[in-house]
């Protein structure tokens, strides 16, 4: 199937876009037919909303830099995850790790570990806390880097999630971003009273592990 | 085997070891500012702000054609672009009142956004310099020479340097600025200098450590450092001891690491930017652990070192009561009756009062020693003194002091015990009538 974007320059980008939506939602166009930079422009708005729901309650409870940690950690969850599948199933596929659910298995892992170690830093340790969290996912990072170039010998997997590939999207993986929105919207108006009323808890840092804050 | 000397002799190790030194030593020095004033997230903002600056600079200096050692360009747009990140802080901050975090982690994501965008777009225009760019994210301590090591030296010196020339400034400007601001030492441009004094060492981090690591190396040397004195001058060193300690050890561990490994066939490499920041975070950990005062373990077994004791106190007390009663020889059972404890951790603590000295076991029935007697006696001596204290110097009731004095018969020292002894007129009662024992633990 051709990409019927192909030679539009960044004018006409816009009417044709809009054009092809309408027909998506009337029924002429087919959910199999979307061009690739159609799904990347569907994904990101899902990642958009996703970030911008979380991110507003983050701004409330002062931890945007926590989100900023966990955005960094998720990269030695993601080689934890890889060595795990690589062990056990001897999957030794990139695409596994990379893959969305796998993503936010990791998610979950390092978020979990970041939380619970910046915690233990803050509250048993006594450091102040901004120290802590720039502390524990500099660290856990510099883990995860080493870890990296150490079993893959590829410094592509960390790259690429430092700096983000859009074109790596694919047409499955635009319905687990939207199942992740639908679990961010759904849990946002279940406990949404829940959420501002524990506003200055951090319980919230668990919910974290939901979106994937960097693909 | 490689041997030490060879880190600083070997014409290829002595460049990224001595450099990697340098830069932890300014890093760490500079770290203790952003630490006291609680502004450690800074350098995390700061290096990545300076991430789009580099790469404007690199693409200047191949575009004059200096490609080897440390480029002028590199250094003046990596300061540029960490500044105006910074100012955009400040703004943001001040004017707008948005919260620390907010601004911080604002800045941090569109800088390095931009930065992102222009590496993708110099990699499709430039590719072979993709490499170089990238390298600034995790850093290339491996690729440093001499050169880098006489201009870290200068600007690690330059750094102390000033640090120690301002040290009153900044020692007022940190800990109280009401003082320091009516003092008219809060002047805008000192503290421009301290925060250009950050950028600077941002700027001497990200060759070595990298853009994404370098905060690291602002955090952990103070945070360990700080475990071990409260003094402002002696933090400063300290970190930098630290600070320099973590950029050898990285270096030695991360070739150490590479030559086990490759002794058993495989060719792994670890980076050493990475294996610089988890050396240095593994010192503020350790520091954090088991440092003499402060260290959660330390503290932790001085508390049950504390436990022990009083246990073995209360237990000789028990044993003073009873043989005071007229009671010499005690049986096990008699001497643990009021306590909840097995007979076997009982006849623990109770080999342990043996060994003191205090008592001796015949026919298996305790008897208290002389010097038990008068270890005994002291104890009740203080708890009665603190009793009388708290009635007849703070009023409380006579009825709410026993609890209190229980507490205090294993605090007070021989010092406060000679005060209370001065206070009260060398007294010979407590407030339940009952005698107080002299100053030899014995009862007259």
């Amino acid at each position: 199937m051709s990409n019927p974007y192909t030679y539009q320059d960044f004018f006409s980008f816009f009417p044709l876009f809009f054009r092809r939506i309408f027909d998506l939602l009337t029924g002429t166009l087919s959910w199999s037919e979307l061009a690739s930079d159609e799904i990347q422009i569907f994904a990101l708005i899902g990642i958009a909303i996703s970030g911008g729901m979380v991110g507003s309650f983050l701004i409330l409870r002062r931890m945007a830099m926590v989100a900023n940690a966990l955005s960094h950690t998720i990269l030695l969850g993601i080689v934890l995850v890889y060595l795990f599948f690589k062990v056990l199933f001897h999957y030794d596929d990139l695409y596994y790790a990379l893959s969305i659910p796998a993503l936010l298995l990791a998610a979950l892992l390092a978020g979990l570990l970041t939380v619970i170690l910046t915690e233990f830093f803050t509250h048993k340790l006594k450091v102040q806390e901004d120290a802590s969290v720039g502390l524990v996912f500099t660290t856990l990072f510099a883990i995860g880097i080493i870890l990296v170039t150490l079993f893959t010998r590829n410094i592509h997997i960390g790259t690429e999630l430092v700096m983000g590939n859009v074109d790596g999207i694919k047409r499955g993986d635009l319905h687990l971003v939207f199942i992740v929105v639908g679990l961010n919207l759904s849990l946002y108006f279940l406990f949404f009273k829940g959420l501002k009323i524990t506003t200055f808890d951090p319980q919230l840092a668990k919910t974290l592990g939901f979106p994937p804050p960097v693909i | 085997m490689i041997t030490l000397d060879r880190f600083f002799t070997d014409p290829i190790l002595r460049g990224p070891t001595i450099g990697c030194m340098l830069m932890g030593f300014a890093c760490a020095f500079v770290g203790v500012l952003a630490f006291v004033r609680k502004r450690s997230l800074l350098g995390e903002t700061l290096s990545h702000a300076s991430y789009p600056g580099v790469i404007v600079g690199i693409l200047l200096s191949v575009f004059f054609q200096k490609e080897e050692g440390l480029s002028f360009f590199i250094l003046i747009g990596g300061s540029l672009s960490a500044f105006l990140g910074f100012w955009l802080v400040d703004l943001l901050e001040r004017k707008e009142r948005i919260t620390s975090d907010g601004s911080l982690c604002l800045v941090l994501v569109l800088f390095f956004g931009v930065g992102v965008l222009l590496a993708s777009i110099v990699q499709s225009s430039h590719p072979h310099l993709y490499r170089q760019i990238q390298s600034y994210l995790y850093g290339q301590a491996a690729t440093m020479g001499d050169s880098h090591i006489f201009f870290y030296a200068f600007f690690a010196a330059f750094v102390s340097l000033v640090v120690t020339i301002f040290y009153k400034e900044i020692l007022a400007l940190s800990f109280n600025r009401e003082y320091a601001q009516a003092a008219g030492i809060l002047s805008p441009w000192l503290n421009f200098l301290l925060f250009f004094l950050i950028v600077l060492a941002v700027i001497i981090g990200i060759r070595s450590v990298g853009v994404i690591l370098m905060s690291a190396m602002l955090i952990a040397p103070p945070l360990a450092a700080r475990q071990f004195t409260d003094k402002l001058s002696t933090l400063f060193l300290l970190s930098g001891i630290f600070g320099m300690g973590s950029g050898f050890l990285g270096n030695y561990f991360s070739l150490l690491f590479s030559d086990l490994f490759s002794q058993t066939g495989a060719h792994l490499s670890f980076p050493t930017g990475p294996m610089i920041v988890v050396v240095s975070a593994f010192l503020a950990a350790l520091s954090l652990l088991f440092a003499p005062k402060k260290g959660l373990i330390i503290c932790y077994c001085r508390m049950a070192l504390f436990r022990i004791i009083t246990i073995q106190e209360n237990l000789l007390k028990t044993s003073w009561h009873l043989s005071e009663k007229g009671k010499n020889s005690l049986s096990l059972d008699q001497i643990g009756e009021n306590y909840a404890f097995s007979r076997i951790t009982l006849r623990v603590f109770l080999a342990i009062l043996q060994i003191k000295g205090w008592i001796c076991i015949k026919n298996k029935k305790y008897h208290l020693q002389p010097l038990g007697i008068k270890r005994g006696g002291r104890i009740i001596r203080l708890h009665r003194l603190w009793e009388l204290y708290l009635v007849n110097s703070l009023g409380v009731g006579v009825d709410c002091v026993h609890k209190s004095a229980e507490e205090m018969e294993h605090i007070l020292t021989p010092e406060l015990e000679k005060q209370l002894t001065i206070l009260l007129d060398n007294p010979k009662e407590d407030p339940h009538a009952q005698p107080i024992p002299d100053s030899e633990g014995m009862v007259v």
